[in-house]
């Protein structure tokens, strides 16, 4: 991942589970305590997840990311300029081209993380269409998206 | 009608940007709204006829 000006290796976890039966009994925390010791003994200095109780792991020692707000916008606020004439959709075939894009930009934005290719199997392996803008043969920014039904919400 | 969701946007320039963005404008016809993440504090300016 990229941290500050410098490459370097953080630790992950990606899901914990506790057994049904065995909750409220601390289990989970021993999972994470285990993940940290276990990356701090590689003498690595960041660890990152994803998490669904903030507060429980503030306490553990995380800090927050940089917050993240969802929008939910009609297509005709978003702004329109004079061309999309550089569009077109990606396939399999431009993961190499997809997977520069993204590091390219990972490499200048501290806190993205780097993507493998393996990664990059998962984005072609679901129902995602992908729209890139592609200049001088390179693809300089592009789009992941699905279609879903609307589902409105009555406050 | 559906929504558009989008999982990731990424770019590089602003001209990438705005023909991203003018992709998405012109799916008006057929998608209802852009339902889209970010950490963009300030995305808000970008947008236009919004509502509150």
């Amino acid at each position: 991942m990229k941290l500050l000006s410098t490459k370097t290796v953080g630790g992950g976890v990606g899901l914990v589970a506790v057994d049904l039966l065995h909750k409220k009994e601390k289990v989970c925390k021993e999972l994470i305590t285990y993940f940290l010791k276990h990356y701090r003994k590689k003498g690595i200095s960041i660890a990152l997840l994803y998490p669904f109780r903030p507060d429980f792991y503030k306490k553990m020692g995380f800090g927050y990311g940089t917050k993240v707000n969802q929008y939910r916008i009609k297509p005709e606020s978003l702004p329109k300029g004079d061309s999309k004439k550089n569009t077109r959709f990606l396939d399999e075939d431009d993961r190499e081209a997809l997977l520069e894009c993204y590091n390219r930009l990972m490499d200048r934005t501290s806190g993205m993380i780097e993507k493998s290719d393996f990664a990059l199997q998962r984005i072609f392996d679901q129902k995602n269409r992908i729209v890139a803008y592609e200049k001088d043969g390179k693809v300089r920014g592009y789009i992941i998206f699905t279609f879903q039904p609307t589902k409105r919400i009555i406050f | 009608m559906n929504d558009l969701v989008v999982k990731k946007f990424i770019y590089e320039s602003r001209e990438a940007l705005m023909e991203l963005m003018t992709f998405l404008h012109t799916q008006l016809d057929q998608v209802n709204d852009v339902i889209l993440n970010t950490q963009e504090e300030y995305f808000h300016y970008l947008l236009k006829g919004i509502l509150f």
